[in-house]
């Protein structure tokens, strides 16, 4: 029986601090209506980084078949949202034009300008979503229905 | 997991192993002999012919499928 032993990477849990760096992405509403630059929404994707607290719980694990079916599990679960948020914001910005005109109108933008904010908020926070929810359904599934106190 | 039934405390403690040892025999964690032998994972091919072979019983008096 030869089993090559192959281990998560070591991180530091303290990492998913760098996730609150995703607050800077409110910073976007102030550049947005003042000089009209999105890229700040951006930052929203930074929650992600949340993900790596999970990650580094899970450091040094022994990465066995079922931590990779977990690691399937989750990912899919993830991605999936993912890809629902960015589907279902892609199909919000192709139709209702009146209604994007009209919240621009409010907020002294363009409807093209109202669709990018909200298709850069929208994705930034799908995508920041993803890489979190892979981490944290991982490690929710690796410990799910185990009595710690018999380990 | 229902309908699965995991003999393998029995025959682990009969032969001696900590499920320690058992997980390092057949390369992977405590967690997974001990959710294995809550019934709680149904394990891979592989696994069940290496858990044989540790334990010296066949993969039919191990694992039982109803």
């Amino acid at each position: 029986m030869n089993h090559p032993a192959r281990y998560t990477r070591k991180i530091d849990p303290r990492l998913g601090l760098i996730g609150f760096c995703g607050f800077f992405g409110f910073f976007g509403f102030v550049t947005c209506l003042a000089e009209h630059i999105f890229f700040p929404f951006v930052f929203f994707s930074f929650f992600g980084f949340f993900g790596l607290y999970y990650e580094g719980k899970m450091s040094s694990t022994l990465m066995d078949e079922r931590f990779l079916e977990n690691k399937l599990r989750a990912d899919r679960k993830a991605y999936t949202i993912c890809f629902y948020i960015s589907f279902v914001s892609l199909m919000l910005t192709t139709t209702a034009e009146p209604a994007w005109a009209w919240i621009g109108g409010i907020m002294g933008l363009s409807a093209s300008e109202m669709k990018l904010m909200f298709l850069t908020i929208a994705l930034a926070l799908g995508f920041g979503l993803a890489a979190f929810l892979s981490q944290y359904l991982l490690y929710f599934y690796d410990h799910e229905e185990c009595d710690e106190s018999e380990l | 997991m229902e309908g699965f039934t995991c003999n393998l405390r029995l025959y682990r403690q009969t032969k001696g192993l900590t499920q320690e040892q058992l997980a390092e025999l057949v390369g992977v964690r405590r967690e997974t002999i001990m959710r294995l032998e809550k019934g709680l994972y149904n394990p891979s091919l592989k696994l069940a012919f290496d858990i044989s072979k540790a334990v010296d019983a066949s993969i039919e008096e191990l694992f039982l499928f109803e």
